[in-house]
């Protein structure tokens, strides 16, 4: 099926709104009366046809308003993407794994031309065509994170692996459930998570740090999160918290 | 191995470096490109040898850019249980083996400054792999590699005349040692510490870096180490109620995947902590080998075993 991309605003006057095919496949995250948090962790592997567990890098009819949503948000605040020297290298691998997720399982609307370490990647819905090198941060128009998230639904969070831990040291965070990347930029997953409420006592966060350090290259595991707004605001951060705050009166 | 999918690989070329070590070039059998990794990353390699499935690890030398061929160096092992002598005389050009996606403990930290590396023997190979994606970004590096002699020396050619003002080689047999004091006395804030080699090596290199007050968070080191053989065995597995013998020379993990337990592991070395499992119930002594319980674990036999080197 063809998925027809809506042109629509998640703030201001909150044109966004839902199609049937769109609320059909909603993952609705409350299977009882009551929830609580646990590591729900399991394999991404497909899913049903036609879910949002599909293909690797879920693609829906929210994609453009999305990013021009991503991209107003940045302008505001450039902070909201940030990437630690040492980071760039992982930022080409995630270039590399959503431009070659997103060719295979949308070739109508996603290209990868590879020749060495020439590549040409065509996204049709946001009209890009772009030629670049790959590892030569001079040829991209942003640093190869930030190139390829404004073109992904979703936040996004690299980690670094050191020292038995987990460290928040790049990012893409412009849809997130009031947290800031400024903050927690350099934290390692202990520290950006001491916020949430009553999980440190549960024993959550060590858990799910020792499954995260086990994930193996080829073998990616999927978590469903959510949150829940007033209006369907996408940038709920704390750094425009007494913009948006005052909704919940 | 509740991980991966494995890749399923040809033998397309053997390379006989010396007398010990011997190179062995591997393409994917469906043609496809192999996936990308980070130096210092190591594979497991499935062999079947009649019944018995050998998994042997081996680090990744090849570059890790190159995605249409993985290559390892093994040293033969004429005294340990036989995978790196099934390689060297079994396995022929034209084979089909297995291989794992790649994985990597035992990597660069790319905040440093600089990175150091002191290699012994067939410690190179992981070295190798990392100084391919190092010059990629023109990162600093300075290696010092450590061989019983010329004809043993895997790679000095190549390494020497690629990088002369980045590698220096020292000869055992003829008395030449690292002067590892003087080396890591006045390296530049920021150098971070690799060691690759036999478990001397390591913990002597470990040792005077400590005592200079290297931080523990810039010493990274990879020990290859093989399980050595022990009494036989047998375990009751408390989730199935398996029994299962376990012989002089397999490890407790090859055995239960002998019997078709599909448990899970990373290095089938005793370092990663993978593979660990509680003990509820021993008859007889333990001596531990690994590298990963703490040493009050140890002491108490309670907690658990690294299944891998549980021989």
């Amino acid at each position: 099926m063809t998925i027809q991309f809506k042109d629509e605003t998640f703030r201001n006057d909150y044109t966004f709104k839902n199609s049937e095919w769109a609320i059909k496949r909603f993952p609705f995250p409350f299977h009882e009366d009551s929830y609580m948090y646990s590591v729900n962790m399991e394999q991404h592997k497909g899913g049903p046809e036609g879910s949002i567990y599909e293909k690797r890098f879920d693609v829906d009819e929210h994609y453009l308003g999305e990013m021009r949503d991503r991209a107003e948000v940045l302008i505001e605040d450039p902070l909201r993407c940030q990437s630690l020297p040492h980071m760039t290298l992982a930022g080409w691998d995630l270039l590399e794994l959503i431009m070659v997720s997103k060719s295979e399982d949308y070739p109508d609307l996603f290209e990868l031309h590879r020749k060495g370490n020439n590549w040409r990647w065509v996204n049709k819905p946001m009209q890009i065509d772009d030629s670049f090198t790959f590892l030569d941060d001079a040829t991209l128009p942003y640093g190869p994170m930030e190139y390829i998230t404004r073109q992904t639904q979703g936040d996004f969070v690299i980690l670094d692996q050191r020292e038995n831990n987990l460290w928040m040291d790049a990012g893409m965070v412009t849809t997130q459930a009031d947290w800031s990347l400024d903050f927690d930029i350099g934290m390692n997953f202990f520290e950006w998570h001491a916020p949430v409420p009553k999980a440190h006592e549960m024993g959550i966060f060590t858990r799910a740090l020792k499954f995260l350090l086990n994930i193996q290259q080829g073998a990616p595991a999927r978590r469903l999160n959510w949150t829940m707004t007033v209006n369907p605001l996408l940038d709920t951060s704390p750094e425009n918290y007494h913009k948006w705050g005052v909704q919940k009166n | 191995m509740s991980g991966a999918e494995k890749i399923n690989v040809k033998v397309t070329n053997i390379v006989k470096l010396n007398d010990l070590v011997t190179r062995f070039e591997f393409k994917r059998t469906d043609g496809g490109l192999f996936p990308t990794f980070s130096g210092g990353a190591h594979t497991v390699i499935e062999l079947k040898d009649g019944d018995l499935t050998r998994r042997n690890p081996y680090s990744l030398m090849s570059d890790p850019m190159d995605q249409d061929g993985y290559s390892i160096s093994v040293r033969r092992d004429d005294e340990g249980r036989g995978g790196s002598l099934f390689l060297h005389n079994n396995i022929k050009i034209g084979d089909d083996v297995v291989l794992s996606h790649p994985v990597n403990l035992f990597s660069l930290d790319l905040r440093a400054k600089k990175h150091l590396m002191i290699a012994g023997g067939i410690g190179i190979t992981p070295f190798l792999a990392q100084i391919k994606q190092l010059d990629r970004s023109h990162g600093n590096w300075e290696l010092h590699y450590s061989v019983r002699n010329q004809s043993l020396g895997t790679y000095v050619d190549d390494l020497k005349s690629m990088h002369p003002n980045d590698v220096n080689i020292y000869y055992d047999d003829e008395k030449n040692f690292i002067d590892i004091v003087n080396l890591l006395d006045g390296q530049p804030l920021g150098t971070h510490l690799y060691i690759c080699g036999p478990k001397g090596m390591i913990d002597w290199v470990v040792g005077e870096a400590s005592n200079l007050g290297w931080p523990v968070e810039a010493i990274h080191y990879e020990e290859f180490l093989a399980p050595q053989p022990g009494k036989p065995f047998q375990v009751k597995l408390s989730a199935s109620d398996k029994v299962v013998n376990v012989g002089e020379s397999e490890s407790l993990l090859e055995a239960i995947e002998r019997e078709g337990v599909d448990a899970p592991y990373l290095c089938r070395g005793g370092a990663c902590g993978q593979c660990e499992t509680s003990v509820i119930e021993a008859d007889g002594e333990f001596i531990h080998r690994d590298h990963w319980l703490e040493d009050e674990d140890k002491i108490s036999g309670k907690k658990n075993n690294a299944m891998c080197i549980t021989i």
